[in-house]
């Protein structure tokens, strides 16, 4: 019995998770203000992690699983709660650590605006008066211990964690007077901190007297467990009201001595108490810039080592070429059916949404092209027709189409041509034209990306724009022709590209048409570009001009762009879903059509391209009429307001492939191994295997939907965000106004994309639709 | 220094790895009793979560006892059978609960209505009834998933109400120290 006490942890992934972030935050934040700040010694961080230890053993360890069963046992759970873990966090003071553990952007951004307000601080002063704690506590204590409140946290988990969080928040108000945890000073004299503990302790006594003196059993619950245990139910209340007596006279006593002998000797609690400031001011952070991390920074500004990862790719491309030519025709088994569809797609969304858009970065496509500029010098500019996004909107159109109309994915041939009609596109354009012609003005993908990197959190711009203000040379735009080798990078003196897609650092805003090359970090002499981060949603509210962008406010290409990618993201996901699936069969059949292909064009041609024009410019012409504003301008910018929403559910959507078919990638592997006459990475087995050998679907894990629900929610809140920076520019009530249009047509897209997550989906190469 | 900075680094990998990792299965860990009794030489309480019960998976768990001392070997099987014929049968074990004094297994209920329970253990079995109620639709059993934007948004406007006080106090001051 012993060993399966002992072996009975709660290890509640919430609370887990809970405790993790909040130690990491406080010990982040710790690191500048221990030994450097008056107030703060040394000690204060062991407090704090000794308290969160006693949370987690109370919460998590076998005494949490027992207290269902025996009553003395929860009490004593309470009792670490609120004596020992809530004092224990508070001698930690972890109100400035646990604010300066946060990002720089959240503390300033988001939180600056409440902690600056006078109304939020008059809250805050109200919930830290001595009356409210007091109260907190001698309330959360009773309610909690009313028989049937009692039993509806036994039985429900959610109001079990609830009743512990009360627990925890009502001891910390109470404690909090006592301990006036560092910047705050006590309220109260020690003298009426003595009343104020005795008075708690005498309301702990009167409950703990009912407990133990009641003839009959207050809480049924136990009348069941209790004696399985070997424990009489009233035997095991008697010993728990008890317990919550000596043990609450235990903590509350010495310290009410303490608080006395205190008193009598006269020290000023000023004098106990740190000033409310730091005494000197800890060290400012700089902005995270990932170039300057060890390692992973060295790798990426070595222009070698960046080529040599795209000859790798190559490598990949040509292995995926031959098998998607000459291997298996069914897309599960062939390289060429999953590792792109399923594989690459999901890494790519993975990358946007944490980095930035390190997948142009990687593009295989580079090497090649890049070794073809060493004996063919281009001739021609890229013709002044056609230097806007309408190319790629038209392409970007024929790719959604035939993607779903042909089923692209699931031929491995069609794969196999795709791959290869783009590096002889890159060759042929970038060799006629000059610049990154192909990555700028053509690419379909990489308009993708470049778009899509617009959340990201990360992108290329400069270090210091004073340096950039001095700068004679602008190699960053111009290349250097410096006969100084990069520090690092190259080890003959050569020419450096400067930027091949028209972006010149100082005036460079946000991540559009930006291919994160880094050729700019390689030609800049002053190594003032970095890979920092950057909110994307500054650049859009931004209405001044942008390198090779000019205003955004004025690009109606761009928008469309936009646009179409944005509901492009919503068309492609409802294609694998079961109803639009029996939609189209069932249409097909009215119509007395052979194949479902025309059925399939038309609605990706309405879902992309009509309805995106009709609702976008319906929204753009209300919300302008409202800003009296320019009907163009305000749907450049709406359409930047809306990529959020749809970066969601291309990341939802593809996340979910790479999800559910991750481990699809090891039997193609072995197969394609195994047919070139080799068995070092396995035996392909697809017996008794199913979810491998349909390609891409495993059955759906329980935690991937509330995930995909949450990345949605995301979407709609940063691209809500960016409708209040972007077109309504904050302007009060008219601004509302303004925003209103946006925001429903950005909620509609939400309701859409949970629609869609919650249908039964149809994958390819299964026969059963997944729940 | 390096401890604190050690340990923050630690506790950023648990957190990776626990959200990458956690999953569950029956849990055992609360619930409401549905039956209790002495069964030969045996005490039986039987727990169910969700509850109220609904069509989908039922988590049940049961404490058995036999003169004060919980009994961890003795197999125990729980059955149900519904008002439709279906049944569903599993064998209950202490490894997948959080609490291991307890046995614990899940059965899939697949329709609403009066189901019979049977759990047996040794040569006894506990019978009751549990009345199951409609399986929650698929957006209301993500509910809580769902709403998470609205307290967000909520905090975001009013962040924006009070900066944007902050900032036309701050143009008033600064006009007046102009003037
Ligand atoms: S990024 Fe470098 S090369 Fe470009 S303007 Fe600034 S300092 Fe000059
Ligand atoms: S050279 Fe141009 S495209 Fe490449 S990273 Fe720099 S700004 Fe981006």
């Amino acid at each position: 019995m012993a060993a399966a006490i002992f072996s009975s942890w709660n290890l509640d992934p919430w609370l887990i998770a809970g405790i993790t972030i909040a130690t990491t935050l406080y010990l982040r934040g710790a690191r500048g203000l221990t030994g450097r700040v008056r107030g703060f010694p040394r000690w204060r961080p062991k407090c704090f992690l000794a308290g969160v230890g006693i949370l987690f053993l109370a919460l998590a360890s076998p005494i949490d699983s027992l207290g269902h069963l025996l009553l003395w046992i929860h009490m004593a759970q309470h009792w670490l709660l609120i004596m020992v873990a809530a004092p224990l966090i508070l001698l930690g003071s972890p109100g400035i650590p646990l604010l300066r553990g946060l990002p720089r952007i959240v503390r300033k951004q988001a939180l600056g605006p409440f902690i600056a307000s006078p109304f939020v601080r008059g809250c805050l002063n109200a919930l830290l008066h001595p009356a409210t704690g007091w109260l907190a506590f001698a309330i959360v204590n009773w309610i909690w211990h009313y028989p049937r409140f009692y039993g509806t946290a036994l039985e429900s988990p959610l109001v079990h964690r609830f009743e512990h969080a009360s627990f925890l928040i009502g001891a910390m108000l109470f404690w909090w007077q006592i301990i006036a945890p560092w910047p705050w000073r006590a309220r109260l004299p020690d003298a009426a901190l003595v009343v104020y503990l005795l008075a708690a302790d005498v309301q702990n006594t009167i409950f703990s007297a009912i407990v133990t003196f009641s003839d009959t059993v207050l809480y049924p619950n136990y009348l069941a467990t209790a004696p399985a245990l070997g424990w009489d139910a009233l035997r095991d209340q008697r010993v728990a009201g008890a317990f919550m007596w000596t043990a609450g006279q235990f903590v509350m006593l010495p310290v009410a001595i303490f608080l006395v002998l205190r008193a009598l000797r006269g020290v000023r609690r000023s004098s106990i108490v740190a000033p409310a400031r730091p005494a000197t001011s800890p060290r400012t952070r700089e902005r995270f810039d990932l170039l300057k991390v060890a390692g992973i920074g060295t790798f990426l500004r070595n222009r070698q080592m960046r080529m040599l990862v795209r000859w790798s790719l190559v490598l990949v491309a040509v292995v995926i070429v031959i098998d998607g030519f000459w291997g298996p025709s069914d897309a599960p088994s062939n390289l060429a059916g999953t590792l792109p569809w399923t594989h690459w797609r999901g890494l790519i969304v993975i990358a946007l949404l944490f980095g930035g858009n390190f997948l142009c970065m990687t593009c295989p496509l580079m090497a090649p092209r890049h070794q073809m500029r060493r004996w063919i010098r281009p001739r021609f500019r890229w013709p002044t027709a056609l230097r806007s996004k309408w190319f790629s909107v038209v392409l970007i159109v024929l790719w959604l189409v035939s993607y779903e109309a042909f089923d692209l994915w699931s031929s491995p041939f069609a794969t196999a041509m795709l791959v290869v009609g783009y590096f002889v596109a890159i060759l042929v354009v970038d060799g006629l034209f000059r610049g990154a012609s192909f990555c700028k003005w053509v690419c379909p993908i990489g308009q993708f990306h470049m778009t899509q990197s617009l959340v990201s959190p990360l992108s290329v711009s400069i270090r210091d724009p004073t340096v950039c203000a001095t700068c004679i040379g602008h190699e960053c735009i111009r290349g250097s022709r410096s006969i100084e080798p990069v520090a690092g990078t190259i080890s003959l003196p050569q020419l450096v590209p400067g930027c091949e897609l028209e972006l010149f650092q100082p005036v460079k805003r946000g991540n559009l048409d930006c291919t994160f090359c880094l050729d700019c970090v390689d030609a800049c002499p002053h190594g003032n570009v970095g890979i920092l981060v950057a909110p994307q949603s500054k650049s859009l509210a931004d209405r001044q001009w942008g390198s090779s962008i000019a205003r955004i406010g004025s690009r109606a290409d761009i928008a469309a762009l936009l646009t179409l990618l944005t509901f492009g993201a919503f068309a492609n996901a409802v294609g694998m879903t079961s109803p639009w699936l029996d939609f189209v069969d069932q249409t097909t059949l009215q119509f007395g059509l052979r194949s479902t292909t025309i059925v399939e064009i038309l609605f990706l041609l309405v879902a992309i391209v009509v309805l995106p024009s009709f609702v976008v410019g319906a929204t753009a012409w209300l919300s302008a009429r409202y800003a009296k504003s320019n009907w163009r301008e305000s749907l450049c910018r709406g359409a930047h307001a809306l990529v959020p929403i749809g970066a969601a559910m291309w990341c939802v959507h593809w996340f979910y492939h790479l999800a559910t078919g991750a481990a699809t990638g090891i039997p193609v592997v072995q197969r394609a191994i195994n047919d070139a006459g080799e068995s070092w990475f396995g035996i392909a087995n697809w017996v008794g295997i199913p979810q491998w050998s349909d390609s891409c679907c495993g059955p759906t894990p329980t935690w991937l939907i509330p995930l995909e629900l949450v990345i949605l929610q995301l979407g709609l809140l940063v691209s809500g965000w960016m409708v209040w920076r972007g077109p309504s520019d904050r302007a009060g009530m008219r601004g509302v106004l303004v925003a209103i249009p946006w925001w429903a047509l950005a909620l509609g897209l939400w309701i859409a994309g949970v629609w869609i997550v919650l249908q039964p989906m149809q994958m390819r190469g299964s026969a059963t639709p997944w729940p | 220094m390096a401890l604190t900075r050690g340990l923050a680094s630690a506790s950023r990998a648990i957190l990776v790895a626990i959200t990458i990792g956690c999953g569950s299965s029956s849990q055992a860990d609360g619930g409401a009793v549905v039956d209790r009794g002495r069964y030969g030489p045996y005490d039986a309480t039987v727990f169910i979560s969700p509850v109220p019960p609904r069509v989908g998976v039922v988590d049940f768990s049961v404490l058995l006892s036999k003169g004060g001392e919980p009994q961890l070997t003795v197999p125990i099987r729980v059955r149900a059978d519904g008002p439709d014929g279906a049944s569903s049968e599993c064998e209950m074990h202490g490894a997948d609960s959080g609490n291991r004094l307890l046995r614990a297994g899940d059965l899939k209920i697949n329709s609403p209505g009066i189901w019979r329970i049977a759990v047996a253990f040794g040569a006894e079995s506990a019978t009751f009834e549990i009345t199951v109620g409609a399986a929650p639709q698929r957006w209301e059993s993500l509910l809580p998933w769902l709403g998470l934007w609205i307290p967000a948004a909520l905090l975001m406007i009013a962040r924006e109400v009070l900066a944007n006080h902050q900032r036309q106090r701050r143009s008033a001051w600064i006009r007046r120290s102009d003037s």
